[in-house]
């Protein structure tokens, strides 16, 4: 043990040697790349292969060299002979960034490593800088380099397979030159304080920013917290789940049900997942803890082999260090209850055969609990800077448009998202233009009740292209990136005593805005769920998107595109199948795992039947009915019977806690519609008997008035005879639930019943003074109408 | 007789010089008007002196109105005109976010407002007007500046540092329109290409100019009241203006307070014959560094305040948050740390008896015996070693050490942090230490030299008599300077030597117009850069250089800084920039007149052992021998000399000290 000086000014010495050995890199390098944009970073490790200190200048480096070390410790080291590496399945992360490492020998034993990683400008391969939008193995994007010794040779050879040789060259020395000053500076703080000390240091180190990390973790409450969010490929959606559990002073993030590796480039070595999580844990907890690996050994990430953020070689990874890994830290710290920001680095790439131009664009960052997202920002694993329009405009054939704040497109909030940015450019001679975007359909959600920032667009000349596109920019064309807003924090209005800070609202589609409908999604939208409504007649959506924060989807696919949760609320099986499984239906634009959560009133039979469906095309389904009329649709006091598993269930929860007062699971899928028409086919009965009831005693002329308040009293009292018997008397139909629907419960009801060999004969015979009623043509009047038949065969009229 | 007034954030300090000789005098700083506490520190100075205001014949000034003002985000009501589509550029400035992990972290909010932000019809492309603003747009610009309320307009449009027309065309129209209306162009302000910089510059400039006009004027009457000549203006770059053109441009002033320092570290370091050196001046709540290497102070293209851009250039010093009011904590992990809070001058350390309860790096160098107890800081601040020893031993005993060993403590991380940063500031800087003097001063700079020095294989110490007045002896030996630039892009066939002679003969013109000066030297500063690259290095050259010489100064420096040159690669003159400058006073200081010395004993702990430390008060004599362990209690400030450490006084009074390698 050390005492609290000697450990401050050995941190203090560690951090130092790392910090010059990064102010060696950029000043030597070659590229504007590692100058200007300080694309690199430099660590020191123990003798064993624990990174004792890092300095990063770039958080996508956090974390992710101890496996580059990792790969190289089993080998046989000497003075001076270093070693490079890139390859993301053999402890890289994406081509560019390549590793150098260093074993630093005294007295002639290895004390230490040196290691520093830069992004090269270009690695080979087929597209120059080698951040080609469209690969789909890791051969599409440059030169992979195994781990093997880096000499004079080795830098003549692989930077004659790159693009600018020159450059590489000196880039790479650089990296030499920063790692020679690291192993000079320890081999003189191993010559000050000895190889014992040293060695005490480097484990005193590690514990004190595993004991900061412990301290912070414990400080959180224990539990499992989930978070999931989805990433927009060329094709379909990729989800990926968190399951975060705190354990007195350890965390585990768990990424099981994360979609597998796709075809695409966004997959991610585990390397790059973990600095992602290291990235968001740094920001939950405390900046100042010292980046040491020590910092990490409280935290657990799994991810399986194979799924998209622990991808097996050869898959393309140059998307997932840029794009992928933002998704990543929404999820760790949107299971935190934190407002994400806008989740993507825009990537916007120009050329033609003489130039090329590649840039990034900021947008807006969540609001934290205490404070709202700046406007126009890079906000997670990048921290470039933009290039100055009149810069562009003197070196590219291209003019800038417009630049400027994407007004009103963060979040609301008690504390407001940021702003995106706006940047239009206009092509002056033809390019090719390559676009490497997110959250174009799935708008950065809010936490605590705060609203979700604008989802960005890419328009040419104001027609949109989708979120990965490449195409032909001719002179004249106009390119318009809309980058996404922050999430707000905490509810706009603080009147409201919502504090449930783990809450982050969801991206949820509400298809159906009839009577029930249209209450129900009010209530989404309300509770600061980023929504987006369909409607069969598109005017009623509308109207509804003009007096709720809601966004228009012209189709079913279109609407479930943008979300992860789809709500269904219309007649019966038939609409619920087209709705879902038709075309043009949720099935058509849903990613995998999308949950559809069915609000109408079908029947189990239809239900599973839908359910098998839905299932083999890769989504899943809840069934959950409501009863309560309109007010209780308008108050959020409906009653709500699910029918599903346990899991969807509870996703589920929390938007329909926002549309119903009491939420029960009723057990597997159908079981909800079932509980349901059992309901309703009781209050039909009862609504008939309570009918049959006063028509008595108007024969025998009792007074109605005194009938009803004993009635209601005791034990002759039910909801039906509150709700329908005035109606009756007035025979005000007034629709709150049409006879028709009721109807049809009441007959599904009895089906069920018949199959499960149930009797129900009471349902029966109300299912015929129903049917009477619709010969009357009653059916879209509220049910109470059935007293028009009773009336008949009573003859006699209610006063 | 010279006068120098330098504002600092405490004092005001004076000081004249009269034959060689300096005489200093220092008042406390006047916040809400500066000037008050300038004309009492000037009456102290001219009464110890013995001379009166009409024996003054030049009167040099570095104040901190700008620079105060730009902390605090405090201007006039200001309005920007930007070209349409591009008014929200200040408020996006370069996308990064200020600090990595604290995500709302924010930059200074823009001076001006979206609402005072006015779209200008027209756009500049690099090869001229793509839409031209008509006579009748900048008339109604204008009428809508004037009916905004604004005391002070920034004019910022894209391209103009090579197409001025607009701009011009707008100053004309506001001048009617809005006659009583400052008005910052951007093109006039900076110069340079890179919009936002240009525009952030002047957003400043335009915000400022009006407070710093009152604030001059109001100096301007008092002197002229009390018999004192037109003050001369230090500006950001280590030249002194006129009154009337420092009140025009603010944003030329913003550095004033360091950039004297740095110039009186030059000039002090070259009387000591040690022209390269660190220089170290740690005050109460930061420390500023700079680097002076074959006598002068380096220099920066542009540089940054308080998170806000300055594209202008300025004298590089670098400030690092650490000074004697630091305060020492156990962090969650157990370490000792110190800083970034500071106790500032109120309440202060602990042992200012002033209401701080907490341990600072002042608290442990008076109870480890290198401050006096029996003998007041600077500015009569008496302190109370008991005091100070409460608050260490409270923060002892939550690390669980001994008291003296927590105090020793605080020092050792307090140096690491500071060496740490001049470590990284040299590295960047491509300055190799050891071959460089620390040259200390401020309060309590000279307290921590040795230690510093010794991490930095550093071996010589220079410490000047005037430690404590450095910054206002730095205005009176600073030339009068004007500077003119702008952004030219010449490259191939277009960068010839008569091309670039006849704009550098244009600028130095205007550059000597300027300054009032028509025979003033001229210099000239060429920013080069391979074609394609996205940085230029700044280069001095001759007024009328050869290409060849040029290319060689350039691909040297090139070469030194990023290890190659490229003999292919064409070569991009961006900008020119040309300096006018009258040099200032021949100045040769004598360390006669002061008072003797006086000698004695105190007993102190350095490097965990007891040891009685020499104790020199006063301003010893050239040629008195110094030898550690001792201390020298100057006016202003204390040296602490380790042992292994001695030397000498020289014939200007400064302390030199070395300790063998």
């Amino acid at each position: 043990m050390i005492d609290p000086v000697a450990l401050q000014v050995l941190t203090g010495a560690m951090h130092a040697v790392c910090e010059e050995m990064g102010a060696v890199l950029i000043r030597s390098a070659h590229s504007a790349n590692i100058k200007e944009r300080r694309d690199a970073s430099t660590a020191m490790f123990a003798p064993d292969g624990e990174m004792v200190m890092q300095a990063e200048h770039i958080p996508v480096h956090l974390g992710s060299m101890p496996a580059a070390v990792a790969a190289v410790l089993g080998e046989q080291h000497a003075p001076g002979h270093s070693w490079i590496l890139n390859d993301p399945y053999a402890g890289g992360t994406h081509l560019p960034d390549i590793t150098v490492i260093t074993p630093v020998f005294a007295g002639g034993e290895l004390i230490a490593f040196a290691a520093s990683r830069a992004h090269h400008a270009d690695v080979g391969g087929p597209t120059p800088g080698s951040m080609p939008a469209d690969s789909s193995t890791l051969a599409d994007e440059g030169v992979v380099i195994s781990p093997r010794v880096l000499d004079e040779a080795a830098i003549a050879e692989l930077s004659a397979m790159m693009r600018q040789p020159d450059q590489r060259r000196g880039d790479l020395r650089a990296q030499l030159a920063a790692n020679r000053a690291g192993v000079r500076r320890l081999q003189e703080l191993h010559d000050r304080v000895g190889a014992a000390t040293l060695r005490t240091a480097f484990a005193e180190v590690l514990d004190y920013a595993e004991r900061r990390t412990r301290a912070c973790l414990a400080a959180l409450p224990d539990g499992t917290r989930t978070a999931h969010d989805v990433l927009e490929p060329r094709h379909g959606q990729l989800r990926i789940a968190l399951e975060a559990t705190v354990r007195g002073d350890s965390l585990r993030l768990d990424f099981s049900g994360t979609s597998a590796q796709h075809d695409g480039n966004l997959n991610c070595p585990l390397a790059v997942t973990r600095s992602a999580c290291y990235f968001a844990i740094r920001v939950l907890t405390d900046p100042e803890i010292p980046p040491s690996a020590g910092a990490y050994r409280p935290i657990e990430v799994h991810a399986p082999k194979g799924c998209l953020l622990n991808a097996r070689s050869p898959a393309a990874v140059v998307g997932g260090n840029v794009e992928t890994s933002s998704r990543i830290a929404d999820v760790v710290m949107g299971a935190f209850g934190r407002a994400l920001g806008q989740g993507t680095m825009n990537n916007l790439t120009l050329g033609s055969e003489e130039v090329v131009y590649y840039e990034t664009i900021g947008g807006g960052q969540g609001a934290c609990p205490d404070a709202d997202g700046p406007s126009g920002v890079h906000v997670a694993m990048s921290n470039t800077l933009n290039t100055p329009v009149e810069a562009l405009e003197l070196e590219f054939p291209l003019r800038v448009t417009e630049y400027s704040l994407r007004r009103g497109s963060g979040g609301e909030g008690r504390f407001r998202g940021g702003d995106g940015v706006i940047r239009e450019l206009e092509a002056l001679e033809s390019l090719r233009y390559s676009l490497m975007t997110e959250r174009r359909r799935h708008r950065p959600l809010g936490a605590a009740g705060g609203r979700p920032g604008a989802a960005g667009a890419n328009l040419l000349d104001g027609e949109p292209l989708p979120p990965k596109a490449t195409g032909e920019l001719r002179p004249g064309q106009r390119l318009r990136i809309e980058t996404p807003g922050g999430g707000g924090h905490g509810r706009p209005t603080s009147d409201s005593d919502w504090r449930n800070d783990w809450i982050v609202s969801e991206r949820v589609a509400f298809l159906g805005l009839g009577i029930m409908g249209s209450r129900m999604a009010a209530n989404l939208a309300r509770a600061g769920f980023a929504l987006t409504v369909w409607n069969r007649t598109p005017e009623k959506a509308e109207r509804f998107c003009a007096d709720h924060e809601a966004e228009l989807a012209t189709t079913p696919a279109e609407a479930a595109a943008a979300a992860e949760v789809v709500f269904t609320m219309v007649v019966d099986g038939a609409q619920v199948e087209q709705v879902l499984l038709g075309s043009g239906g949720v099935a058509d634009g849903a990613g995998p795992g999308v949950l559809c959560v069915d609000c109408s009133t079908i029947g189990p039979t239809a239900t599973r039947a839908i359910g098998a469906t839905l299932h083999e095309r890769g989504l899943r389904l809840l069934d959950a009915p409501v009863t309560g009329s309109a007010p209780r649709a308008e108050d959020g006091t409906l009653t709500i019977m699910a029918g599903g598993e346990e899991s969807d269930f509870q996703r589920a929860r929390p938007a329909l806690e926002a549309m119903g007062k009491l939420i029960v699971h009723a057990g597997p899928l159908g079981n909800g519609q079932m509980v349901k028409v059992i309901n309703n086919a009781v209050a039909a009965t009862n609504a008939a008997v309570v009918g049959q009831a006063m028509l008595v005693a108007a024969r025998a002329d009792v007074d109605l008035d005194a009938l009803t308040t004993v009635m209601g009293a005791g034990s002759g009292g039910s909801t039906m005879l509150d709700l329908k018997a005035g109606a009756m008397r007035a025979h005000d139909y007034s629709t709150l639930f049409k006879l028709a629907h009721m109807l049809k419960d009441v007959r599904l009801c009895l089906d069920e019943g018949e199959a499960a060999g149930a009797p129900f004969e009471f349902a029966a015979m109300t299912r015929e003074i129903l049917n009477a009623a619709m010969g009357r043509g009653l059916g879209e009047a509220d049910f109470a109408a059935l007293i028009e038949v009773l009336e008949g065969t009573a003859g006699i009229k209610l006063h | 007789m010279l006068l120098g007034v330098d504002v600092g954030g405490t004092f005001t300090d004076a000081v004249l010089v009269v034959g060689g000789r300096v005489v200093s005098a220092k008042a406390p700083s006047t916040p809400a008007d500066q000037s008050l506490g300038v004309l009492a520190a000037i009456s102290a100075a001219l009464e110890r002196a013995g001379s009166s205001a009409a024996e003054v014949t030049a009167f040099c000034h570095g104040m901190t109105v700008a620079t105060n003002a730009l902390l605090e985000g405090r201007g006039v009501p200001t309005a920007l005109v930007i070209t349409e589509g591009f008014t929200d550029i200040v408020e996006l400035g370069r996308q990064n976010r200020p600090e990595l992990y604290r995500l709302c972290a924010t930059r200074p909010a823009p001076l001006v407002g979206a609402q005072l932000r006015f779209p200008a019809p027209e756009r500049m492309t690099p090869d001229g007007p793509l839409r031209a603003l008509t006579e009748a747009e900048c008339r109604a610009l204008a009428r809508r500046v004037a009916g905004a309320g604004v005391e002070s307009v920034g004019v910022t449009l894209l391209h103009s540092y090579r197409h001025p027309e607009h701009e011009l065309e707008l100053r004309n129209a506001l001048a009617e329109e809005a006659p009583d209306v400052h008005v910052s162009l951007s093109h006039e302000v900076v110069g340079t290409f890179r919009e936002y910089e240009r525009a952030a510059t002047t957003e400043v400039d335009a915000a400022l100019s009006p407070l710093l006009g009152r604030y001059l004027r109001r100096l301007e009457q008092r002197g002229a009241t009390a018999g004192l000549p037109e003050p001369a203006i230090m500006q950001s770059n280590g030249g002194l203006i006129d009154v009337a053109s420092a009140a025009d441009h603010a944003s030329w002033t913003v550095l004033s307070g360091p950039a004297g320092g740095a110039a009186g570290a030059a000039f002090a370091a070259v009387a000591a014959g040690a022209p390269d050196v660190l220089c170290f001046d740690m005050g109460g709540t930061s420390c500023d560094v700079c680097v002076v290497d074959g006598g002068e102070v380096r220099e920066q293209s542009a540089g940054e305040i308080a998170g806000r851009p300055l594209a202008l250039p300025m004298l590089a010093v670098h400030t690092v948050g650490a000074g004697g009011g630091s305060i020492a904590w156990r962090d969650p992990g157990g370490a000792l740390r110190v800083g970034p809070r500071s106790a500032g001058a109120d309440p202060g350390p602990a042992c200012y008896g002033r209401g701080g309860t907490e341990a600072t790096v002042t608290d442990a160098n008076l109870m480890l015996g290198y401050l006096a107890a029996d003998a007041p800081l600077a500015g009569g601040v008496a302190l109370d070693r008991e005091r100070a020893e409460r608050a260490i031993a409270t923060l002892a005993a939550e690390l669980g050490l001994a008291p003296l060993d927590c105090a020793e403590g605080i020092i050792e991380v307090a140096n690491a942090e500071m060496t740490r940063a001049l470590r990284v500031v040299t590295v960047q800087r491509g300055v190799d230490p050891r071959r460089f003097a620390l040259l200390a001063f401020g309060g309590a700079g000279p307290l921590h030299a040795a230690a510093i020095a010794d991490q930095l294989g550093i071996t010589r110490i220079v410490c000047p008599r005037a430690s404590g007045v450095l910054a206002a002896l730095g205005l009176v030996i600073s030339p009068r300077r004007r500077d003119v630039q702008r952004s030219v892009f010449l490259s191939g066939p277009a960068l010839s030597a008569a091309a670039v002679s006849a704009i550098v003969a244009e600028l130095g013109e205007r550059a000597r117009r300027a300054l009032g000066e028509p025979e003033a030297a001229l210099g000239a500063t060429y920013e080069l850069r391979y074609r394609g690259q996205a940085f230029e290095l700044a280069i001095r050259g001759s007024t009328t250089p050869a290409l060849g010489e040029l290319r060689e100064a350039f691909e040297r420096e090139h070469d030194d800084r990023y290890g190659y040159r490229d003999a292919e690669q064409k070569l991009e003159l961006v900008t020119i920039r040309v300096s006018a400058t009258v040099p200032g006073a021949e100045l040769e200081l004598t360390a006669a007149g002061a008072p003797p010395i006086q000698r004695g004993r105190r007993a102190a702990t350095l490097a965990g052992a007891e040891l009685e430390l020499e104790v020199v008060r006063g301003a010893p004599s050239p040629g008195t021998e110094i030898a550690g362990p001792a201390v020298v209690e100057l006016a202003e400030a204390t040296l602490l000399v380790p042992p292994l450490w001695s030397g000498s006084v020289d014939e200007a009074g400064t302390i030199m000290l070395e300790r063998p390698r």
